[in-house]
């Protein structure tokens, strides 16, 4: 690692990039179970036949068969249907929110690093700020600002996650700003910009990647918790979260599985973020 | 000439803790000042607030602007947030709309049920946790290093509010064991005389021990999906500190010298263990406090987050707004107090800051 903060950054980072993703630890279960995610959401016409948002009054709550794999909800929708489209909504929210997240937390922590002093204690004040707001509240009062809705979530989960990126870029850019190599850019006359987007921001990209992935699966609880309570994607759509809110209610009468099953794929992507997250962390030695 | 020095050593080493707390109480404030101002500028994103005010009945430019006039709210926005910000300093939080009574005082009603939640979330939680992590970290490899990972990747992955209706699904519908999710006590059960506004304290204190049991059976499954949910964090940070305190030099050199276990472990190392966790338990309770949102939801209990929901779904957004500023000043409270305790635990703060 020594060694390596003495090389120009971007012939560093590329290597760096290649060394990952022939990581034979890449290629695990995790892994494996997300790509699989993947295919289920972009193949879901393919392989149900069924509509996910039309009644069917002919086929109210019924129980798991060969017919409907999960079992359909109270407005007769098969579950498993449901769940396959709702992979769509739920990974395509969280990965858009995190992006935007992510794109700000770098801007914001390479910044920071960059110039230090002023700008550096004003934005790491106002991250902590955001960050001492209780995470649903801080969601509910994007809300009540904006509506809820799918473009709602995007923003709060940009909103609630750049902090976490900002402090990690700051974090591994600080310290990379009095090496040599940006001392010698410095006095080579190349550019405030030009330094933070050719020599800073290249050495974040594995540790924020590895940030980024478990953090779109927090997103997705948050997209699902917020829905769920009726304030994200509303009930009619297959998002997971509300799915849950419509079985919630039909749980205590033992019609379990329309709660259980969207349940379960959101549980079942969040541990394959995390364990993808660990496996990145592990292979770069963070 | 030896006790002048020590006596000039003391003195420096009270005046860096006096400026440690000093600029952690600085930076507290300000942190605090400027989630008013966030939340300031939110409420007026929420709308003009004169429409807010005229209710179902709609009015004539002409009243719209007597009332922005009698409100104050055609004054300059930095002199209308000084106003807000005395307001909050003398507890007022605004008016609800749904309910027309003061934010405050509702809040007085709905805080305890979340106050009882969350403790009893948390004592479970750091019961679990604590030892785990420090179980975990005297053995990599062991029967509970295993578990202990196996609880973070749990802890990590469960949604907390799907967790809790597996939960009353497995104890309510399936075992009967537990009681229905019907709040703090069963429906038809009169609460105990308020005296501190926890049901289970307020039972013991009026010796109902019935209203008692049924009380904690009430809290069982909420605080299972809390504790169990809750806490990776802890966890981890209890194993890393402790595995690198047992194998840290001095531990080594301790135990070389002769120095008795008890005195070792006991006072060396617990010392120094102690100090970050809890800063982590101080930061995992005010998580809790403003946290307990969904679970409430779930178990219908009555609390600030389940009123916070509803508050939401009335449209009548002055009590999320006093939820949301109270929980975040609480947070930033006990993390000041978590450092005056790791100053009092940890004297290497006290020389080093």
């Amino acid at each position: 690692m020594t060694a390596e903060q003495t090389l120009p950054a971007k012939a560093g980072a590329e290597r760096g990039i290649l060394r990952v993703i022939r990581h034979p630890l890449l290629v695990n279960g995790s892994t494996i179970t997300f790509a699989i995610l993947i295919l289920l959401a972009i193949l879901a016409p393919v392989i149900t036949p069924y509509d996910p948002v039309k009644v069917d009054l002919s086929q109210i709550s019924k129980p798991p068969s060969l017919e409907h794999w999960f079992g359909t909800d109270v407005r007769g929708m098969d579950i498993f249907t449901r769940v396959l489209y709702g992979a769509r909504i739920d990974l395509t929210l969280s990965i858009g929110g995190i992006m935007i997240a992510l794109i700000i937390g770098l801007v914001l922590g390479s910044a920071a690093a960059y110039f230090g002093k002023i700008v550096d204690d004003v934005i790491s004040r106002f991250a902590e700020m955001l960050q001492s707001i209780p995470m649903f509240l801080f969601a509910f009062l994007i809300v009540a600002v904006l509506g809820s809705g799918g473009p709602t979530l995007l923003i709060v989960i940009a909103l609630c996650y750049w902090p976490a990126f900002f402090k990690i870029t700051r974090s591994i850019a600080a310290p990379l700003m009095r090496t040599d190599y940006v001392a010698v850019a410095q006095t080579a006359g190349r550019s405030g910009m030009g330094i933070v987007l050719g020599h800073i921001a290249p050495n974040t990209v594995i540790p924020v990647l590895s940030q980024a992935t478990v953090n779109i699966g927090f997103a997705i609880q948050v997209i699902a918790g917020l829905s769920f309570l009726g304030l994200g994607v509303p009930v009619p759509e297959p998002e997971w979260g509300a799915m849950i809110s419509v079985g919630a209610p039909r749980i205590a009468y033992g019609e379990w599985w329309m709660a259980v099953f969207p349940g379960l794929a959101l549980l079942v992507t969040v541990i394959a973020l995390d364990g993808m997250s660990r496996r990145l962390a592990k292979a770069e030695g963070y | 000439m030896s006790t002048t020095l020590s006596r000039v050593q003391r003195v420096e080493t009270v005046t860096r803790g006096a400026t440690f707390v000093l600029r952690r109480l600085i930076t507290a404030v300000i942190t605090l000042l400027g989630v008013t101002l966030i939340v300031f500028f939110l409420t007026r994103g929420v709308g003009d607030p004169v429409y807010i005010l005229q209710g179902s009945t709609p009015m004539t430019p002409e009243q719209l602007d007597l009332l922005r006039q009698q409100y104050g709210l055609d004054r300059p926005l930095w002199e209308q947030y000084l106003d807000y910000l005395g307001g909050l300093v003398q507890g007022d939080l605004g008016t609800s709309l749904y309910t027309k009574k003061p934010v405050t005082a509702e809040l007085a009603i709905y805080f305890p049920a979340t106050l009882s939640l969350s403790v009893a979330a948390l004592i479970l939680g750091v019961i679990i946790t604590v030892p785990l992590g420090v179980a975990s970290a005297i053995k990599p490899g062991s029967f509970w290093n295993r578990l202990s990972i196996g609880f973070t990747r749990f802890g990590v992955a469960m949604p907390s509010f799907w967790f809790g209706l597996l939960l009353v699904y497995v104890f309510v519908y399936v075992l009967k064991i537990a009681p229905a999710p019907t709040g703090q006590l069963p429906i038809g059960m009169a609460a105990p005389p308020r005296v501190t506004g926890l049901i289970p304290i307020d039972a013991l204190l009026a010796g109902e021990w019935n209203v008692f049991g049924a009380a904690m059976g009430q809290l069982a499954l909420p605080v299972l999906a809390l504790a169990l949910t809750s806490f990776p964090a802890l966890l981890a940070l209890t194993e890393s500190v402790t595995a690198r305190v047992l194998r840290s030099d001095y531990m080594r050199t301790a135990r070389a010298t002769g120095l008795p276990p008890s005195m070792a472990y006991g006072r060396y190392a617990a010392r120094n263990i102690a100090s970050p966790i809890v800063t982590q338990i101080a930061m995992t309770f005010g998580f809790l406090l403003g946290g307990t949102v969904l679970v409430e939801f779930v178990f219908s209990w009555p609390g600030i987050g389940q009123y916070a929901v509803l508050s939401m779904q009335r449209l009548d957004f002055a009590p999320v707004i006093g939820i949301a500023l109270l929980t975040s000043t609480i947070y930033l409270v006990l993390y000041f107090i978590s450092d005056l305790v790791s100053l009092a635990l940890d004297p290497r703060i006290r020389h080093d800051s």
